[in-house]
């Protein structure tokens, strides 16, 4: 496994954006790179190697549900572990997700120790 | 011819006899010290030997029984011990929760901070101001209201969990939302109550009253406020203010306001 390892996050709002990276930056060998929403994360994906995908699923242009499928038909990035945001009602949406191929889910409001825990556990970082 | 005795021979002749001497002390009590130990061993054994015969084994028991007290005395000793360290650990544990709790406060009220004074748009601010209220307290039901001066009542602006069509302005007279409003006094319902907001965050500055936070119900994951939450409505109440009243006028003024003559103005307003 490389030294650093890279995440990213995509969610439209940028407050949620901002402390999903703050939490994320607890985690050393972690680097994060932000997007605003499916259209912006696929781009970012062409673009350089990821270890971990965290996606909000309520997004304008292509949302999280559309994001895990995409990922998952992809052959250089279906075995990308996924994390999708959910609030707690919405467990059509999480069911859907897990069903289209994300790994976990964490749900709203987001705790940093919560998003910290599920990243380590996917990346297998002690 | 009598030859003389050399000084540094006489010397090295009394240091040989002192160390001698030393070393033959040491022996003796070395030798003493062995007789004791042999004497003591052989008492030991000769008692076990006389008692195993005589008392059948009770002397045995005698040793046992001796042995497992002091096996016992130590073994209260080392849990004791451990019980130090458990408790030194646990003290640990709750420190670290407590310093990754109060990490993780401090952390949300920055973002909130941050966020907050990101933008002056006045539809972005709301936004942020949704977003603080929805994802960083936990709420699933609240309203956003402006205080009107011409009416002098809360107007809504904004929603959610509930449609703002269904919303009504507020008049300052109101006995909850109208009194939190009009005094700036936070209002939180008493635990047990079901009437009524569940909080009144008024949005004011020092001068002036511009709005107020109604919030009538916590995501179902959430049961109560917590004090990082009463630190956010107390962000809120400051923070949000400023920043809806700049963002608004700088609407009212236009996009340009912020590059057109303000450099003039600032200097005037610092002379």
């Amino acid at each position: 496994m490389a030294d650093t390892l890279h995440a990213l996050v995509v969610e439209d709002s940028p407050t949620m954006r901002q402390l999903i990276v703050f939490a994320l930056s607890r985690i050393k060998s972690l680097k994060v790179v932000e997007a605003d929403d499916g259209v912006d994360a696929l781009k970012k994906l062409s673009q350089q190697h990821f270890d971990v995908l965290i996606t909000d699923i309520n997004m304008p242009m292509m949302d999280g549900l559309k994001l895990v499928s995409m990922v998952r038909k992809d052959e250089v990035h279906k075995e990308i572990p996924i994390i999708i945001i959910t609030t707690e009602g919405a467990q059509e949406d999480r069911q859907r997700a897990l069903s289209l191929g994300a790994n976990a889910y964490i749900t709203k409001p987001i705790q940093a120790p919560q998003v910290i825990s599920k990243v380590k556990e996917l990346l297998k970082l002690t | 011819m009598t030859a003389k005795k050399p000084e540094v021979g006489h010397e090295e002749f009394v240091s040989l006899f002192e160390k001698g001497l030393s070393f033959t002390k040491e022996i003796l009590a070395e030798n003493e010290r062995l007789r004791f130990r042999i004497a003591g061993l052989e008492a030991e054994l000769g008692t076990g030997r006389r008692q195993g015969e005589k008392l059948t084994g009770d002397a045995m028991v005698d040793v046992l029984r001796r042995q497992v007290e002091e096996l016992e005395m130590e073994r209260t000793r080392l849990l004791s011990s451990f019980q130090e360290v458990e408790t030194m650990n646990r003290d640990y544990q709750e420190r670290y929760a407590e310093i990754e709790a109060e990490h993780n406060n401090l952390a949300n009220l920055y973002i909130a901070s941050y966020q907050l004074h990101s933008t002056l748009s006045f539809r972005e601010v709301v936004q942020v101001v949704s977003e603080i209220v929805i994802n960083l307290v936990g709420v699933a039901r609240f309203a956003l209201y402006i205080y009107d001066a011409k009416s002098e009542q809360l107007e809504p602006l904004a929603c959610e969990g509930q449609e703002l069509s269904s919303l009504s302005a507020i008049a300052l007279t109101d006995p909850v939302i109208g009194k939190a409003a009009s005094t700036k006094e936070r209002y939180v319902r008493e635990s047990g109550s079901r009437e009524g907001p569940l909080a009144v965050v008024p949005l004011a500055t020092v001068e002036t009253l511009v709005g107020a936070i109604v919030i009538d119900q916590l995501l179902v994951q959430k049961s109560e406020l917590s004090a990082v939450d009463f630190e956010l409505f107390n962000l809120l109440g400051v923070h949000a203010a400023t920043t809806l009243s700049s963002a608004l006028l700088r609407e009212q003024m236009g996009p340009n306001a912020a590059a057109v003559g303000s450099i003039e103005l600032a200097r005037r307003l610092l002379s």
